[in-house]
């Protein structure tokens, strides 16, 4: 069992024993798990609503969905995410808030807003997107996607080892946002399964995991019902509930921190139960032999 | 001589270590070292400190018996510590228990004696020796007995049913019995009894009846 480093996001400070959820609120008609259902605003306010309720530690906001479709240009995505991000600050002013954008004219846009974290999912496609986040003081995720366009599917890519791969170009990333002034307890770095991998690569990275939670940065998963764990287990979307959890209390256990998710009350229990089990959280209540 | 005598329970639940994120046992806490403040503070500084538990009934360590931590820890919250243990057998025969209490009741200085004793935990089908009915009747007689401050009484508790029973409090109850009966009439002041687990937990506070 091991934990990660010490994490900073808006005006919170969690120690390297934290396990967050990340709620997944899509401003998108068209992200493969909810196909839309939060597409108009009221309906994305009400999820963040409901996350909240449900103990999600932050929510990750994005206005594109990851796999191909049809052409968002930063003017729509800013005007899906911006007055959102707005609002939802306005309505919940201690929610730590991320969104999940590549472009650093978006990343500023959601900052000035009041977004706390850029979630930079393509890997630095955008190379001014660090810049932003240590011109606001805010925090950021790396991820590592071998390199791949935005929004592409993987074809045919092999490496001779993902693990290296990803730790290399983690660090590379995380070396310069804190070089670019972000404070270092402020830049995650997130392996970023399926992007730019196979379910092999995304399997080995979690199997592996251990070797990116001891950088000494805090690392984030985005596990979530993802084709690995539908194809590790020949199951569709809707059905890799199950799988997601596994893969979520295995990550735990190697010391991820931050998990970015659809479901955030079986994802709260998962993460509450290893934290129980590694002694970094009183059980909830005790009496059994006890009495 | 018994100066004040404070029965608390023993259970596990009540120590830091044992405890959850929600407080199973706040409650039961917060009376039982009320509780004990009071008797301490009645007593006066004169007053030794003798805490009286039983055994383990079950010892699977060589950590000090549960009973005794869990009546230290109690004195601790109270502002208070024990000056002197008696650690009694939790099998212990009456005729063991009444020569303890014997020498605790008679000798000429001041004692206040803080118990750690449960009643029965058997006293519903989810309590942790399942039910047994006839532990309604045995803790009845407990605490009519304590409540009429009547040694004679606790002392006619059987130790062959109360172990049966799972009562872990009845070997220390009858060295307090002792002490009291060598010392002088006394009165129960107060008294609350529940079983929110199962187990008989007893908060009871015994002063000498003063002419």
């Amino acid at each position: 069992m091991r934990t990660g480093a010490p994490l900073r996001m808006g005006r919170q400070e969690y120690p390297a024993t934290a396990r967050l959820v990340m709620a997944i609120v899509n401003r998108t008609p068209d992200s493969f798990y909810d196909r839309g259902i939060t597409w108009a605003e009221d309906a994305a306010m009400e999820r963040v609503r409901m996350v909240v309720e449900q103990g999600a530690d932050l929510v990750d906001i994005g206005g594109i969905k990851a796999a191909p479709g049809a052409e968002i240009d930063a003017a729509e995505e800013m005007r899906r995410v911006v007055g959102f991000v707005e609002r939802v600050r306005g309505e919940f002013p201690d929610l730590v808030i991320s969104v999940d954008t590549w472009r650093a004219e978006v990343g500023r846009a959601v900052c000035a807003a009041g977004a706390d974290v850029l979630n930079d999912a393509w890997g630095g496609a955008d190379p001014e997107l660090p810049s932003v986040a240590a011109d606001f003081g805010v925090s950021i995720v790396r991820t590592h996607t071998g390199g791949v366009a935005p929004r592409t599917r993987p074809h045919r890519i092999e490496y001779d080892d993902v693990v290296a791969d990803a730790r290399t170009s983690l660090l590379a990333q995380a070396e310069q946002c804190v070089e670019l002034g972000v404070d270092r307890s402020r830049v995650m770095i997130d392996p970023a399964h399926d992007f730019g991998k196979n379910t092999y690569h995304s399997l080995e990275l979690t199997r592996r995991l251990d070797e990116l939670t001891t950088l000494d940065w805090p690392v984030l998963v985005s596990l979530s019902n993802k084709d690995f764990v539908g194809e590790a287990l020949d199951l569709p979307v809707g059905e890799r509930l199950t799988g997601t959890l596994a893969a979520t209390a295995l990550s735990a256990w190697h010391g991820a921190q931050v998990y970015r998710v659809h479901e955030v009350v079986e994802t709260r229990q998962v993460l509450d139960l290893v934290s129980v089990v590694a002694g970094d959280l009183r059980p909830a209540r005790t009496t059994r032999g006890l009495a | 001589m018994i100066t004040g005598v404070a029965v608390v329970p023993s259970a596990p639940l009540l120590l830091p270590e044992y405890t959850g994120r929600s407080d199973a046992g706040a409650a039961v806490r917060e009376r039982s070292v009320a509780l004990v403040r009071s008797v301490v503070s009645g007593c006066g500084p004169a007053s030794r400190v003798v805490l009286v538990a039983a055994t383990d009934r079950e010892p699977r360590s060589s950590r000090p018996p549960l009973g005794r931590r869990v009546g230290i820890h109690l004195l601790d919250l109270a502002g208070a510590g024990a000056d002197d243990v008696v650690e009694v057998p939790w099998d212990a025969s009456v005729a063991e228990c009444r020569a303890t209490g014997d020498a605790l009741g008679a000798g000429a200085g001041e004692v206040l004696l803080v118990v750690v004793a449960d009643g029965s935990a058997r006293r519903g089908e989810k309590a942790p020796g399942h039910l047994d009915e006839r532990a309604l009747d045995v803790d009845r007689d407990l605490l009519d007995a304590l409540r009429a401050a009547d040694p004679t009484r606790l002392l006619a508790l059987d130790p062959g049913l109360c172990a049966e029973l799972l009562v872990h409090g009845r070997a220390p109850l009858q060295v307090a019995a002792a002490a009291m009966s060598a010392s002088g009439p006394m009165r129960c002041a107060d008294l609350e009894a529940g079983d929110p687990f199962g187990v008989l937990y007893v908060t009871a506070r015994l002063e000498p009846v003063r002419p």
